[in-house]
């Protein structure tokens, strides 16, 4: 409204004013005001200049010839023009003076999809957020983040406090690890299910970090590469070596494992003859002579190989031997080949004296194939010897003929006798504690087979300890105490089982039974300590060795949550209670308690609430780090006295402290710190907002989401103030992934692509392979296109020009172009396909067409208003209804024909013959986005002709014409992204800042960062307006 | 009480810069309350075939108003209403969107503006007496764009709560569903964040601008809503009511996620929301836009339709393009009396629901091809509990004055219970239909 100030004088030139009152003021002048517009008002030049807009529209008005109207006289050319020059010049002045104004940027609150990328980055789940939300509308340069067009109501808070509820309850809370966010619900958990949670989750991370390094099965073991690595080490000044390590990778195994194999091997403790059976003899090995560790020596190679052998043996007695019983009947079995000359029946005392091992042999069997014949023979071990026997009695004299011959008389004379009190057959044999048997055998190829029980029936048998065994070699010295392999049998009720025992637990301790045994032994890291040297075994500090920086931290801090739990636990309360004085009824009776009992449930008592209070502590820190990184910016005191005034009355609620801190986040999420973007009136003046708020607008801008640690660490450190560090941060955040953000949000909403896959507008019956997951890909196609422009840091311009796009095998499929195989999209050439860029994409030429047909004048509108940033005032009124020239003939008319018609009328022509001409040359694209000749057997004619004899054809021809508008592209390109940077409307003041935007461009292969960099540097970008005055 | 409530209401008033309201003597009453609807469908009608003439049980209904002869006798049809700000400049869609305001629609992108609505008006009055002021639905949210000058948001959006506020419209149907029935109260942890970010916002308010802060009140009425609506619910869920709903809660089953994919399921779902809120007395005052302006709604699947609803109403005066336009009319309409029926058939007291209520039925344009608003396509569904005369056919084309549309609403406010005198550019209400 101009306001009537009759004393002023006017500010109107002469020619001017000639010019307004004969074209202008019969309708806009003091008579009549027409559309509220009054040019006849004297007012001086600053008030001219104030109402910038009014020049703007009027120059606009009159270069389209739509002012003034049709049926008045129109001015000529020159007067037009010197109208034109004198309000460009008050344009001008108005640009300078408001050159770059921050502009109004209304407080903006998050948009659904802000929210939804926010939310995402702030737990690290895919939320589905947006859908649930209420809808945003836009304004400004038409994005839904423009502060004004978002309004905030009861719908939204509501929407907000549903969806909040449901991520919190995802939110794992503890005081160390922090604030984790689990795809599946937690729901809400009490102390005892978060402690064995914690639990669980910690056996799970050792079992996970240890689980490719542990050996499987027993060949993995490699016990003589242990054994030679260490043999290595305990040479080392031969072999020049300082570590284990070292030797480890010198024979290819896990360096852990070899130290705790050398721990092993050189203790003493715990005392047990089965562990000497590696201990002793590595300590015993040969020294090394020769530096060269590739060579090893035969007797080394030999002794080693020996230990290994024996290891491996009584790996196979360790689990049975739980199982030990002499009431059993223990079958032994051999298998006889041709090599063997002997074979040795034999029963140690197992180092405790014989006194009660008696063992009964029956069934003694000897099964071999005879010579040449198909057919076996089974016979008995006596009947076996005696055969032999008669067969040496009757070869020729030898020299140790007759002593062997002696030796096996008295094995025959051993078989059926028995002790005094026991009987058995005559077959049978009974061997003591101690004693052995050696059989002699020849080319035989079979096996032996015996039945060997404990005498049991004997006063002594608790006493009984031996080993029943069986051995493939002839067996001459002194029966050892033990053999590897072979358990000892005994009476589980026995004394002799404890000594036994003590010496056989703790090698299965040390040398574990199964993987999975060992692998429980490994879990339990986070509660017990190991104190034996435990071979195939990791500590806890061993596995956080194998662990970067990183993730040893978090594993550190799972286990200081454990410390914390275990210690809060009412469980030790409950344990100190079963032995305190009770009452009939179960009540405690506190007055029955001794002092030393009062003391020690006191200070239990004391103890658990102390770590309690510790856990509270810790995880309101937590929470104070959670909020800063949602609120965007350190919190102050008393807001964190806030928070913890929420906590609080969550405790005092009964929640625990998990619960408790799920209301917090709650309300941390609820807060307008979290949902506007604030940024507070620092000044009465111009001024500039805090590097904080600078990284909200940086990154809402970059990736429609919040700032991430990089970003709000460099705002911290005040970087964002240095040229060079906040054009490192802008480089870097184009690139990153989360740029998607605004090729969705800015691409999509400036070119209309966003939410192409809920386009309603396509005939299914007409066009039954748009469906809406072909609309889906073709929302990807755009989005992807635009996403990848930005992260390559490409030519916008590449946008119209281009001629590649995105595609996948099934859009590939639909837009019938060949050789694209696979689900996974990647960018084709398509430029011999017609395509190229947005005017060939689907997205594009569908939603600028009807359900049933194209559209040319949809299509014009976006090309005019979208790309060329032409702006067309509204149809008017009382479309008046055209000539059916057709009646006559029947033959309804073609879209082009009645658009033709259409531009016959002088009122519809001024807009019209601007825009459908750029509709006509996409003809060759349907409603569906097909390329197509024929258009219902009519051949298409892409033919534009636009005022001024400029004419083109086809899509081709549309991206030359469009090519001499480079100019407007870029403008309006500019435009858009100040628009949505800042979330308001372009306004005079932007003149200087678009000039250098566009200048950039120009000098940067108009790559993408060059029309952003300039911007977000400026002052425009990172400064608001002083005391709002009337815009 | 009397004297409390009208304080609060004073407050409220006062707080919204509302013209000071007072509940009259009759909503008292142990009948039935009365109800308030508007149902909107964007792009206008086929003039030709949008007519009802005659009165009573003579009345005579047009091809297109044909499916409400079961309800003919609670219909007004009205001929030659308008708004005269939406004549006057700009032509196209979106200066025609004031049709429940009067107000001009002002062309800008950014600062929206259009007048409160006449039945978010009515809404705020009746705040307290149900769990909802009003239940405003729709199947179409706003775009983003800003052709012609103007923010595309015009055309999504009816009912205003302020005159530069709309009012929020529930898309889905569960939300919708959940809004009226799920159990926001007593929920002491909510109670406790919702007062904690009040705090927030209290320290927030002296640090922003002018204009910030006029966002930030929008944040903080909205909490504050939510917190009297809790109490609220606690204290209806207590109360010894005269008259009590036929239906004290729902038997409709929780829609499922997200939106019925055939367009005519949506709508009906919509409806029958709209039924049970008002039966369940959970509202009184609904809003629903069936489609935006605009609209390209698809009803192909009704035989002798194609195309968008839009692209059919410009039809260029086009035989086969009007009578599709026809067919689309016409199946709005039968949609919308359906919903009429539904209502006729809850029996409350004397009268059934329909009965008790006043639903406005209406579209921004008369023909969509010229984008006319000169006269608008209005009917009116119900007696407003014995206050409307129904079964007439009003034409008032000649009558410049009374032809006011803003009449019209005036007369609703008044039957609804508020005490003005003037609406928009009405200075009368529509004693024709009492």
């Amino acid at each position: 409204m101009l306001s009537m100030q009759a004393e002023e004088q006017s500010s109107y030139p002469k020619e001017v004013q000639q010019f307004l009152s004969t074209h202008c003021y019969s309708c806009h002048g003091n008579q009549k005001d027409k559309g509220d517009i009054n040019f006849e008002a004297q007012i001086g030049r600053g008030e001219l200049i104030k109402n910038y807009r009014l020049w703007e529209a009027a120059i606009e008005q009159v270069e389209m010839k739509e002012m003034p109207p049709k049926k008045k006289a129109q001015p000529k050319e020159e007067e037009k023009q010197v109208f034109v020059k004198w309000a460009e010049q008050i344009l001008h002045e108005a640009a300078t003076k408001n050159a770059n104004d921050p502009g109004r940027v209304v407080m903006r609150r998050l948009n659904p999809q802000e929210m939804e990328h926010s939310l995402r980055d702030l737990t690290g789940l895919n939320l589905e957020v947006a859908s649930k939300l209420p809808v945003d509308g836009g304004g400004g340069e038409g994005f839904s983040n423009t502060g004004a067009a978002l309004f905030t109501s009861p719908n939204h808070l509501e929407a907000y406090l549903e969806l909040f509820e449901n991520v919190a309850s995802k939110a794992a809370i503890l005081p160390q690890t922090g604030v984790r966010f689990y795809e599946q619900d937690i729901g809400e958990r009490n102390f005892e299910a978060i402690l064995s949670e914690i639990e669980r989750s910690l056996r799970e991370q050792y079992e996970t970090i240890v689980e490719p390094l542990m050996p499987d099965k027993f060949e993995d073991l490699k016990i003589k590469d242990y054994l030679l690595a260490a043999w290595m080490f305990q040479n080392k000044e031969t072999f020049k070596v300082n570590s284990l390590e070292q030797c480890a990778q010198q024979f290819k195994v896990d360096a852990n494992y070899l130290n705790n194999w050398w721990v092993y091997l050189n203790g003493t403790k715990p005392e047990s003859r089965f562990l000497d059976f590696e201990r002793v003899p590595f300590r015993n090995l040969p020294k090394a002579t020769d530096a060269n560790i590739a060579i090893i020596p035969a007797a080394v190679d030999h002794a080693i190989n020996s230990i290994a052998e024996n290891r491996k043996l009584w790996y196979r007695m360790q689990r049975p031997q739980q199982d030990s019983n002499a009431y059993q009947t223990y079958g032994k079995k051999l298998n006889l080949t041709k090599e063997m000359t002997h074979f040795t029946l034999m029963v140690t005392d197992a180092g405790d004296g014989a006194v009660g091992d008696v063992v009964i042999w029956k069934n003694l069997k000897i099964k071999y194939k005879i010579k040449e014949k198909p057919w076996w023979r089974e016979v008995g071990l006596k009947t076996y010897l005696q055969e032999q026997l008669s067969e040496w009695q009757k070869s020729p004299k030898q020299d140790e003929l007759d002593k062997k011959i002696a030796r096996l008389q008295g094995q025959l004379e051993k078989f059926g006798k028995a002790p005094e009190g026991l009987t058995i057959g005559d077959e049978d044999l009974i061997l003591n504690g101690g004693e052995c048997m050696v059989i002699p055998v020849k080319d035989l190829e079979g096996n032996f087979n015996a039945a060997t029980v404990m005498w049991t029936n004997q006063p002594d048998i608790k006493k009984a300890s031996a080993q029943v065994a069986v051995l493939n070699y002839a067996h001459w010295e002194k029966v050892p105490e033990l053999v590897p392999g072979f358990i000892v049998v005994y009476d589980s009720d026995g004394d002799s089982r404890h000594q036994i025992w003590k010496e056989v637990a703790p090698m299965r301790e040390i040398f574990g039974d199964e993987k999975f045994r060992r692998m429980f032994k490994i879990q339990d890291n986070y509660k017990d300590k190991q104190s034996l040297p435990i071979i195939y075994y990791m500590s806890r500090d061993q596995v956080m060795g194998l662990l970067e920086a990183e993730p040893k931290q978090k594993f550190e801090r799972m286990h200081q949550d454990y410390d914390m739990y275990y210690g809060a636990d009412l469980a030790h309360l409950r344990w100190r209670e079963k032995s305190l004085p009770k009452h009939k009824d179960g009540r405690l009776n506190e007055e029955a308690f001794s002092e030393k009992q009062k003391k020690d449930y006191e200070n239990t008592k004391n103890w658990i609430a102390s770590n309690r209070k510790k856990i509270e502590a810790a995880v309101i820190q937590q929470l104070f780090s959670f909020a800063e990184k949602a609120w965007r910016r350190p919190l102050e005191k008393i807001e964190q006295d806030q928070l913890t005034e929420t906590y609080e009355q969550g405790l005092a609620q009964n929640l625990n402290s998990e619960s408790a801190g799920r209301l917090v986040l709650q309300r941390i999420f609820l807060s307008p710190n979290f949902i506007f973007k604030v940024e507070q009136q620092r000044s009465e003046k111009e001024h500039q907002v805090n590097a904080f708020e600078l990284a909200a607008r940086l990154s809402y801008t970059l990736w429609a989401s919040t700032p991430d640690e990089e970003l709000l660490k460099a705002a911290k450190e005040g970087s964002l103030s240095k040229k060079e560090d906040l054009d490192r941060q802008i480089n870097r955040m184009l690139k990153d992934a989360r740029s998607q953000g605004l090729a969705r949000q800015f691409g999509g909403e400036w070119l209309e692509f966003k939410d192409f896959s809920m386009h309603k507008g396509v005939d299914q019956a007409t066009y039954s392979k748009v469906t809406p997951e072909l609309l889906a890909l073709m929302e990807q196609e755009s989005t992807f296109y635009f996403s990848e422009l930005i992260q390559q840091d490409r030519s916008i311009l590449e946008i119209f020009f281009g001629e590649e796009t995105y595609l996948n095998e099934q859009l590939a499929n639909y837009y019938q172009i060949e050789g694209i195989k696979g689900e996974a999209f990647r960018k084709v050439n398509v430029k011999q396909y017609q395509r190229g860029g947005l005017l060939g994409m689907g997205a594009m030429l569908i939603k600028t067409s009807y359900p049933l047909r194209t559209s040319p004048v949809l299509r014009g509108s976006y090309i005019l208003g979208n790309i060329m940033g032409v702006h067309l005032p509204t149809p008017p009124d009382n479309v008046p209804p055209l000539e059916q020239v057709a009646k006559a003939t029947d033959q309804p008319m073609s879209v082009r024909q009645m658009l033709e018609l259409h531009r016959k009328n002088e009122n519809c022509a001024s807009c019209h013959d601007k825009i459908d001409p750029l509709g006509f040359a996409l003809e060759n694209f349907g409603a569906d986005g097909l390329f197509r000749d024929k258009d219902h057997g009519v051949p298409v004619d892409a033919q534009a002709q636009l005022k001024g004899g400029v004419s083109f054809s086809g899509v081709q021809g549309l991206k030359e014409h469009l090519k001499s508008k480079q100019e407007g592209l870029l403008d309006h390109a500019c435009r858009k992204f100040i628009g949505y940077s800042l979330g308001r409307e372009v306004g005079i003041g932007d003149r200087a800042i678009l000039a250098e935007m566009i200048k950039s461009l120009k000098q940067n292969n108009f790559q993408f960062s060059a029309m952003v960099r300039p911007l977000l540097h400026s002052k425009v970008f990172n400064s608001r307006r002083g005391k709002e005055g009337s815009s | 009480m009397k004297i409390s409530r009208q304080q609060a209401l004073q407050a409220v008033a006062m707080s919204l810069g509302l013209p000071y309201l007072e509940i009259t003597a009759d909503q008292k009453k142990t009948s039935a309350p009365r109800r308030l609807g508007v149902v909107y469908f964007g792009n206008g009608v086929n003039p030709h075939e949008w007519w009802a003439k005659g009165n009573g049980a003579q009345m005579e209904l047009s091809s297109t108003l044909s499916p409400l002869a079961p309800v003919a006798k609670q219909l007004i049809y009205f001929k030659g209403l308008w708004n005269p700000t939406s004549v006057k400049g700009p032509g196209g869609h979106y200066p025609k969107m004031n049709v429940l305001s009067g107000a001009k629609v002002k062309q800008t992108t950014t600062d929206i503006e259009v007048g409160t609505s006449m039945d978010q008006m009515v809404a705020q009055s009746l705040k307290g007496q149900t769990l909802l002021p009003s239940l405003v639905l729709g199947t179409e949210g706003p775009g983003y764009s800003g052709d012609e000058g103007f923010s595309s948001m015009y055309s999504a959006y009816i009912s205003w709560s302020s005159k530069n506020r709309p009012t929020s419209k529930e898309l889905s149907p569960r939300r919708a569903f959940d809004r009226l029935f799920s159990n926001i109260e007593g929920s002491e942890k909510r109670r406790t964040i919702l007062d904690a970010v009040l705090k927030d916002s209290k320290r927030l308010q002296g640090h922003l601008s002018a204009l910030d802060k006029q966002k930030l009140d929008e944040y903080e009425t909205s909490v504050r809503e939510l917190e009297h609506r809790m109490e609220l619910a606690d204290k209806l869920k207590n109360d010894t009511k005269t008259w009590k709903p036929t239906l004290p809660e729902t038997m409709m089953a929780r829609p499922n996620e997200g939106v019925p994919v055939f367009v005519d399921d949506y709508l009906r779902m919509m409806f029958d929301i709209m039924v049970l809120a008002y039966q369940t007395d959970k509202t009184r005052v609904a809003t629903f836009m069936m489609n935006n302006d605009l609209s390209n709604m698809n009803f192909s699947h009704i035989e002798g339709i194609s195309g968008g609803s839009h692209q059919v109403s410009h039809h260029t005066d086009r035989p086969d393009l009007l009578a599709i336009y026809q067919k689309i009319n016409q199946h709005v309409v039968s949609l919308w009396s359906e919903f009429l029926q539904k209502l006729d058939q809850i029996q409350e007291g004397e009268r059934t629901l329909l009965g008790n209520s006043m639903i406005m039925f209406c579209s921004s344009l008369h023909n969509g091809n010229a984008h006319d608003s000169k006269q608008l396509p209005i009917l009116l569904a119900g007696s407003g509990g014995g206050s409307v005369k129904t079964a007439q056919s009003i034409d008032l084309s000649d009558k410049q004055e009374e032809k006011k549309l803003c009449r019209l609403h005036l007369s609703l406010m008044q039957n609804m219970g508020l005490k003005l005198q003037s609406f928009g550019d009405a200075n009368s209400a529509m004693h024709e239909i009492t």
